[in-house]
Order: C-alpha cells, then sequence, then structure tokens
C-alpha cells in the first residue's frame, strides 16, 4: 500500500535537510519512495496534515528502557545511589524487581520513548539498584517491549567488571572480572538470540556500562564483538572527575587516550556524556587534543542535556565538539524521554556554555537528533526522509496556540513545541501514534502497571539499598501532603 | 452560581504555604473560592470529575508581552541592535504615526494574551516591545490591550509605557537622545490610562505605571512617577539592570551604581517590581540585601535570557536573601510551565549545584510570588475568599508517569499542551484545551502576517533582504 502524507512543511533531504513547505511525503512497504513537492503519482491513503511538520522520525541514542531512578534525585544534591558493600557482595543475588514487574517497566518506558518522538532508540537500563549485570530477563522484555509496541530499538545486556560500593565512612570497587566476562557471554547469547528479530526493528549491540567499570580487556573484546554482529560498542564515558583520576591511576593515561591505546575508539563506537575531556572541565591535558582524537577516529558522542542540566552541569560544549568535527547524537537518559525537549535544551545549553546565542543552533541540534543519530548507529536509512530509506517519519502539529507563527518550523520545532505535540509517528511504515495517542498499547494500563516497579525502585533508591546515604537527603515531596 | 471540582489533587494555601489534598475538593462561587479541602459535602450547580489531574492556583504572569513579540525571529542569531539601525529621519517623523494599526495591535495582543491563558496565566502584568514606538505607546494602544483582555476574560495590569530618553547608535557608544517633554507627556498618558481602568465596572484589568527601563529615565520623571504610583495606590513596574551597558550609561549619567541611584530617590518600595535585575549584586549579596530591605520586587523572565546564553546568578541566592522574585514571560510563547522549569535549570546551572531552583520554589514564584509582587493577598493561592483564578493540569498518562510528588512532576515533565483548564474571576475561559470564543486558526494565521511584517521593517532598517537577515534553519526549497 502506497501512503502520501501531505504536510504543512516537509523536512527532505537531498546531503543535508531541506525546508519545503507544501510538500508530500510518500512511502510503501515500510520505505521512503518519494519527499518533495507536488508527488506526480498516485496514492492509496492520502493523509492530510496541513497543520504539521512532517520530519524524520528522531533518534534516541540513550533512551532509559526502565521506570527512572534519576527522577529521585532532582532538586537533590546527593552522590547518585550508594550501595552497602554486604549488599553487593551477597552471593545469591536477588533482584530488586520481579520478572513481571521487569516486563511492567520496559513495556512503560519503550511507550514513553515512542511518545517522545524516537522511532530508533538505543536501549539503557539503570544498573544502580544492580550488582554486575542485567537481570536475564530484562534484554529480552526490552527487546520485546520494543517489537510488540512498534518501535526500532539496539539492546543490549549490560555488564561490568567493577561495582561501586559505600559503606557510610568508606567507599571503594569490588573487581571481577570473570563475571563481566560472563555478562559478555550472555550479551552474545541475547545478540544471537535477537538479531533481526520483529522484521529486523530490533537489534543488539554491546554495552559495557562505563569506562571505569570495565578492564582493558573487557574493552577489547567489547569491541571486538561489536565488530563481529555488525553493531556498535555504547559505554558511560567521562561523566566525572573521580572517573577521569580513576582512569589516570589505573592506567597512568587519560581516558580518551585509554580507549585510543585499546582500539577501542572508531566508527561503531558512542561515548554518552563524555563531559570530563582534555580542554574541558576539571583537568586539562597539555596535549588538548582530545576532541581531535575523537573525531578523528569517527567515534560518535551522545549528549543528554536534560538530565546533566538538573544536575547543575552539562557539556562544555555541543557546539564546541560540533566544530571540531565530532559527530554528535542526542539522547535522554532520563524521564520523559521528550526528544524535542532534548533538542532545545541541548541548543540552550550550548548558548549557556558558549555566551553566544549562534551556538547550537536548532538546525545543528535536530541534525544531531537525526543524521547525527544516525551516523552514530551506522545506519545511512534512517534519520532523513529521502527516497529508499526507512519510513520513520514523525507528523507535528505546529499550527497551535502555543507554538505561534511558525515562520521558521525547525526553530518552531525545537523551541517552542514539545512531544504533546506529536500527532503522529510511524516506524516502517506502520503508524504507531495516531491523534497523539499510541496505538499499540492502552497507555494508562502501561502507567499503572509501571507504579509497582517505580515504587520498588523509589524505596530501593539511597536509604533502601545503601546502609547510609552520604551528604545526601532521599527526596523529599515539595510541599507536605495533607489528608 | 457554585462549580465543585472533584477528585484531584488540589494545592491548597494553609495561611503560609501551599499543601497537596490528595482527592480534594475546590468549590468556586461566583468569581470567589467557597471551599477547598477534602469531602465537600454542600450544594453546587455543576460538578467536574477531574481526578488524576493537578488543581493549581493560576500562574501570574509578572511580564508578559502583550503584542506580538519579535523575540522567537531572533532565536540562534546575533539580534542586530535596533535602536540603533532606527533610520534619523524615521526617528524624526513629526506625525509620530504609529508602525502598526489599531487592527494589527488588537491582533497581536490576541494572539499572546490567548497563548498565556493556554498555557495557565491567570494574572498577567503587560508589556509591549517599545523598539517600534519613538517615545511612548500610541494613546490608544493600551486601551485595546485592556479590551482584549476583557475579551478573553484574562485578570490583566496594564499600562502605558513611557521614558524620557531614547537610545540610538551602536551598543558600546549609545547616545541617549533626551525629551524631557516627551517623558512628562508619556507620564501624563500613563496617570490618565491608570485612572481610566480604576473607572471600570469590573476589578479583573486594572492599571500600574511602566517607566520603561531605568536608563531612559530622568530624576525628576522617576520622582514624578513614584509620586504618582503613591497617589493612585498603584504598582510601578520597571526593566532594570538588563546589561553592562545599562550598569555604565548609569554610572556616567549619575556617578552611581543602579541601586544606589533608585534608594537614594527614595524610589525603592513593596509598591516597585523590577524586571530582570541581572547585572547587580555580582561580587557580594548587598544589592539583594538593600532591595530586600526596601521590599522591592523582582520579576524573574528565565526563557528570554537564555536565548542569549544568561542565567540569572542565581533565583535560589536572591530568595534566600529575602528578595521577592515573581517569574514572566517577556516573550513568546507565554508559558509559565517553560519558565518554572528554566527558571529551575538556569539556577542549578548558577550555582552548579542540583538543591538549587527546587520545584516547589519556582512553583511559589509563580503563584505566591507574582501575587505579593502584585501587592494581591487574593490571587495566586487557593483559599477560601481568594479570587477563583484556577489552573488545572491532566496529570495522567505517559507524559507524567507514575504517582509520585505532583509539584515536581508538573515543574520538570507538564507542558502547555497539558493545561486542560483554566478558570479567571469564577470564568471557564479555557475548557478542555481550549480558549473560548477564540479562532485559533485565524488568530495564528493574523499573526503570522504580522511577524512577517515585522521582519520586513526591520530588514528595511538594516538594509537587508529579509532572508539574509533572519535566514531559515535548513535551505528552503
Amino acid at each position: 500500500m502506497r501512503t502520501r502524507i501531505a504536510g504543512r512543511w516537509v523536512i527532505g533531504y537531498d546531503g543535508g535537510h531541506r525546508i519545503i513547505p507544501h510538500g508530500d511525503v510518500v512511502y510503501e512497504d515500510g520505505r521512503i519512495v518519494f519527499a518533495g513537492r507536488g508527488y506526480p503519482g498516485s496514492a492509496d491513503l492520502t493523509i492530510d496534515a496541513q497543520d504539521c511538520l512532517i520530519s524524520p522520525g528522531l533518534i534516541n541514542l540513550h533512551a532509559v528502557a526502565n521506570v527512572d531512578l534519576q527522577v529521585f534525585r532532582i532538586d537533590v544534591e546527593s552522590p547518585g545511589f550508594p550501595k552497602a558493600r554486604r549488599w553487593v557482595e551477597q552471593p545469591a543475588a536477588t533482584e530488586v524487581l520481579s520478572d513481571r514487574e521487569i516486563e511492567a517497566s520496559a513495556r512503560f518506558s519503550v511507550a514513553c520513548i515512542l511518545r517522545g518522538g524516537a522511532t530508533t532508540f538505543g536501549a539503557i537500563t539503570t544498573m544502580a539498584p544492580k550488582r554486575w549485570e542485567d537481570p536475564p530477563a530484562e534484554p529480552d522484555a526490552i527487546a520485546r517491549a520494543a517489537g510488540e509496541l512498534g518501535g526500532r530499538a539496539y539492546v543490549a545486556h549490560q555488564y561490568r567488571a567493577y561495582v561501586s560500593y559505600w559503606d557510610g565512612s568508606q567507599s571503594g570497587w569490588l573487581a571481577d572480572e570473570a563475571r563481566a566476562f560472563l555478562g559478555l557471554e550472555r550479551a552474545k547469547a541475547f545478540a544471537r538470540r535477537i538479531d533481526g528479530a520483529y522484521e529486523g526493528r530490533v537489534r543488539p549491540y554491546f554495552f559495557p556500562y562505563t569506562c571505569d567499570a570495565s578492564t582493558p580487556e573487557l574493552l577489547r573484546a567489547s569491541k571486538a564483538a561489536a565488530d563481529e554482529f555488525k553493531t556498535h560498542l555504547r559505554t558511560h564515558f567521562s561523566q566525572s572527575w573521580q572517573e577521569v583520576e580513576t582512569i589516570i591511576e589505573r592506567y597512568g593515561t587519560t581516558p580518551v587516550r585509554y580507549l585510543e591505546g585499546l582500539g577501542v575508539l572508531g566508527g561503531n563506537v558512542i561515548l554518552t556524556h563524555a563531559l570530563h575531556i582534555a580542554g574541558n572541565g576539571p583537568y586539562d591535558d597539555p596535549r588538548d587534543d582530545d576532541l581531535q582524537l575523537i573525531a578523528a577516529s569517527g567515534t560518535s558522542v551522545c549528549h543528554c542535556p536534560v538530565v546533566y542540566l538538573r544536575r547543575g552541569r552539562t557539556l562544555n560544549s555541543f557546539e564546541r565538539y560540533r566544530r571540531a568535527g565530532i559527530n554528535l547524537g542526542l539522547g535522554t537518559d532520563t524521564f520523559p524521554q521528550d526528544m524535542l525537549l532534548e533538542m532545545r535544551y541541548a541548543a540552550l545549553a550550548s548558548k549557556f556554555e558558549n555566551g553566544d546565542p549562534t551556538a547550537g543552533t536548532a538546525a545543528a541540534v535536530f541534525d544531531a537528533a537525526t543524521v547525527g543519530g544516525a551516523l552514530a548507529l551506522g545506519r545511512d536509512d534512517l534519520g532523513r526522509l529521502a527516497p529508499g530509506a526507512r519510513a520513520d517519519i514523525l507528523v507535528v502539529n505546529l499550527s497551535r496556540l502555543h507554538i505561534g507563527p511558525a515562520t521558521d518550523p525547525i526553530k518552531a520545532l525545537v523551541y517552542h513545541a514539545s512531544a504533546a505535540d506529536i500527532e503522529t509517528l510511524i516506524v516502517d511504515g506502520r503508524a504507531v501514534v495516531e491523534r497523539g495517542r499510541l496505538q499499540t498499547a492502552d497507555e494508562e494500563e502501561l502507567v499503572r502497571a509501571a507504579q509497582a516497579p517505580y515504587d520498588r525502585y523509589k524505596a530501593a533508591s539511597p536509604g533502601g539499598i545503601a546502609a547510609t546515604v552520604p551528604n545526601g537527603r532521599s527526596s523529599r515531596p515539595h510541599c507536605r501532603f495533607a489528608r | 452560581m457554585t462549580t465543585l471540582i472533584r477528585g484531584g489533587d488540589v494545592v491548597a494555601w494553609d495561611g503560609s504555604q501551599h499543601m497537596i489534598l490528595r482527592g480534594g475538593d475546590l468549590v468556586l462561587d461566583g468569581n470567589r473560592i467557597a471551599f477547598v479541602g477534602v469531602g465537600y459535602a454542600g450544594p453546587s450547580d455543576q460538578t467536574l470529575e477531574l481526578t488524576g489531574r493537578l488543581v493549581c492556583p493560576g500562574f501570574i504572569n509578572l511580564h508578559c508581552e502583550v503584542a506580538l513579540s519579535h523575540g522567537p525571529v531572533w532565536d540562534d542569531l546575533v539580534r542586530p541592535n535596533l535602536y540603533a539601525i532606527r533610520p534619523e529621519s524615521w526617528l524624526r517623523d513629526p506625525d509620530d504615526t504609529p508602525m502598526f494599526t489599531p487592527e494589527e495591535v488588537r491582533a497581536g495582543a490576541r494572539l499572546s494574551m490567548s497563548a498565556a491563558l493556554r498555557c495557565g496565566s491567570t494574572t498577567i502584568a503587560g508589556i509591549n516591545t517599545m523598539v517600534l514606538k519613538r517615545w511612548d505607546d500610541a494613546p490608544w494602544e493600551p486601551d485595546i490591550f485592556a479590551d482584549v483582555a476583557d475579551e478573553l476574560g484574562l485578570r490583566a495590569y496594564l499600562s502605558h509605557h513611557f521614558r524620557a530618553g531614547v537610545l540610538s547608535g551602536p551598543p558600546d557608544a549609545a547616545r541617549v537622545a533626551w525629551n524631557d517633554e516627551a517623558g512628562r507627556r508619556g507620564l501624563d498618558r500613563g496617570i490618565a490610562f491608570v485612572e481610566r481602568m480604576h473607572r471600570r465596572s469590573d476589578d479583573r484589568v486594572r492599571g500600574l505605571l511602566f517607566p520603561y527601563t531605568l536608563d531612559t529615565m530622568t530624576r525628576k520623571l522617576l520622582r514624578a512617577t513614584k509620586a504618582a504610583a503613591q497617589q493612585l495606590g498603584t504598582r510601578i513596574r520597571m526593566h532594570f539592570a538588563q546589561s553592562r551597558a545599562e550598569i555604565e550609561r548609569i554610572r556616567a549619567q549619575h556617578g552611581t551604581d543602579p541601586v544606589s541611584f533608585l534608594e537614594d530617590l527614595d524610589f525603592l518600595g513593596p509598591d516597585v517590581i523590577l524586571t530582570h535585575a541581572l547585572y547587580i549584586a555580582e561580587d557580594d549579596d548587598r544589592d539583594l540585601d538593600r532591595l530586600a530591605r526596601a521590599g522591592v520586587h523582582v520579576a524573574h523572565c528565565p526563557v528570554v535570557l537564555r536565548r542569549t546564553g544568561r542565567v540569572l546568578r542565581s533565583f535560589s541566592r536572591y530568595r534566600r536573601a529575602g528578595v521577592n522574585v515573581g517569574l514572566g514571560t517577556d516573550t513568546f510563547p507565554p508559558d509559565m510551565l517553560e519558565e518554572m522549569r528554566w527558571a529551575s535549570i538556569g539556577s542549578k546551572l548558577a550555582d552548579r549545584h542540583a538543591a538549587s531552583g527546587l520545584a516547589r520554589e519556582v512553583f511559589e514564584a509563580a503563584t505566591i510570588g507574582g501575587a505579593r509582587a502584585l501587592g494581591r493577598d487574593d490571587l495566586g493561592r487557593l483559599a477560601v475568599g481568594a479570587k477563583a483564578d484556577v489552573t488545572i493540569i491532566d496529570m495522567r498518562g505517559l507524559h507524567i508517569g507514575p504517582d509520585d510528588d505532583p509539584i515536581r512532576a508538573l515543574v520538570h515533565y507538564a507542558v502547555q499542551e497539558n493545561v486542560e483548564h483554566v478558570y479567571v474571576d469564577g470564568r471557564h475561559v479555557v475548557a478542555s484545551g481550549q480558549v473560548r470564543g477564540l479562532d485559533e486558526r485565524e488568530t495564528l494565521r493574523a499573526g503570522e502576517g504580522l511577524v512577517e511584517k515585522m521582519i520586513g521593517l526591520f530588514a528595511g532598517w538594516a538594509g537587508q533582504p529579509a532572508n539574509r537577515l533572519v535566514p531559515p534553519s535548513f535551505p528552503v526549497e
């Protein structure tokens, strides 16, 4: 069946995005066949979207596929989610969530990711309430949720060789490389199991959880696995000054050079956050060429502005990395997983860091959320509306009072719209969201089912798992509740 | 007529702070709140079952652009110095013909004010840009804003803007052309407007005095303004410490800093709202202590600042010093949810600390802080006897997720689209996300024409084609 969407604006692609007023997008069998003005052929179905912008579906490179714990730190200056040593060391690990709760958590979160404007996402799960790796049921639950709810997803079984603990007075690492390698084996088995599932919409990737919770051998072996499966490796990278110190202490070099030396930079590597690199933040390498090393290797950086802005921190800066030639993509990494908000805050955070209104333009953050994400995933058939590309499409109503005169539809999208203005989201030619509602599941039911895992994670965040919480308080209500 | 709003989480005022009543009831009787609590058993003419909603006091927008804003045009661009490119011949036009016709002003006002309601503001204090004016507002202009506020059912504080000086030339060498007569004429028009508003039959639209910016005022005009405000019993609002260039001009002209300058004039007091107040207290808290002691209010407009990468240093610090801070939008869209969110994030960024710009604090600024600034103990709170100004947000669904702290969810997750109902003065002005009685499409279309006209005017002044002055984000085919 051939479908034509007639929009007020179409974002076409011709080596770069183009604005086509009163344009058409036509797709058939999951692929785009036309994006331009005045489609000459006939279509079986025409969707009139004269109030709307027709955009390529957005790519969320770091989407939280479980109920999010980071929200419990909003407005709270806390070091995270410390774990007691004795809890980490418990041999028979009981997971915080039951398999049923994992399922509910995954389905709710994938639904949020899709409603947030992402047609493609790279899933992550929180390791804060976990020990060495994901519960075996979790990656499969995420793959199933993505497949059934209609998304395009990259999913990993996550593992690590170090787990940090805090015992009130003492913090440290417990190390167990053998367990991490077991995790990697499980990740490979998972990859074999799901690669290409759901009409090819679900693919695996490899995710040693953080750079400083990995060993050199683990990173090398993970990269080899990513190469073998023709997919990418992603890791949390340079999130804090302590992480940089840890790497220097262990390996005698700074994080970017450490990865370069291991052969773990490259076109199929995505570094999430990459906040503290040379010439940036609290340390300076006199060589100060980290940006160039990342750019020259073809490594992508995934920027997740909202989660760090809530902690009063941000990348310095989106614009500086971009000008250095680094491919940037965007991710959410926290609730509410609204990619329009992430684009807006990526732009604004860059203006703040650079003190320059022209830093982090709407066009640049839109590129990051589309073709930037696609390049990071090695996909030239995503992030663009061009003949032959996958029919992953977003229809956003920009003719709204709160958006105002949309004289530049990209600026209107980035600065004034939100995920709530998305009317339709199409993945592989299938309408997953229509009239702003998820078509593949009951939204209210998803939220209801997510309450139990949410409450359990909340109870497990500071105070639950941890014996004590250093200089932090658990999240407290903003108003006293009264009955 | 009484309306019972039943079943939502109600943000109730306990006399000193907001608190949450889960599954609470709110009863509106005429234009007043008759009941806030749980388990209302009395009669009502009308009941709305609103489980899963957050029932908030209507938001108070202390600095709301009521004409069509040209701000969004300059996103991502270095905005040309519009004061510098205004042609001398235009400035000296003896006719002083306004750039926009009354019908155009009305169309812009309808768009801006209906969007303010749509986004949850129940009270606004209006402002419109003066860059398109030679000296002061056209004499008929604020009355049009009053008409539109009246027609839409918005609670509004409006003013005839005036100034005694007009800037021209580049920012580093800006000249101020002074005209005492124009300043005095503007103040007289401002006073006459406030008096006209005070004679209205209802009190929903009121006046305030708005000397436009500190650096375009003479001592004499400020003194006269203060005296007039005291006589009229009205508020004064003024743009204050917006730029370093302004601070330097004050220093050059008056030999002192902005806070001392106003202090020496006996200008500061609880009747004064200073908008922005950005470039003060940079080294220590002394300026803040003085503003706090005088009872001055600050209108913080985080969204318009962030466009140029600026933040207040910081929202929480000003509050800690005892300054009452309210929020304003100062641009389009007049969206108080985004202002609250960025007030929070901007404060965290400025302080490099997560426990800054707390959700509770920005919510207070958008409600009770604004009410204090306007001297109103019947606004910004849901309490018996307060005005029936209510904003109701839909908290059901994937955008909010599992049930938890509703104030945190409101500030960090909610968006304009989730504003479901708005009541002003007991009138149901936004119902199911629609501004009642408004042709939304027609309003938007008129707004688009006005933005194009505005860009054309600026392009003419700059001597550049419009698409060079404001290039599109991507090439247009």
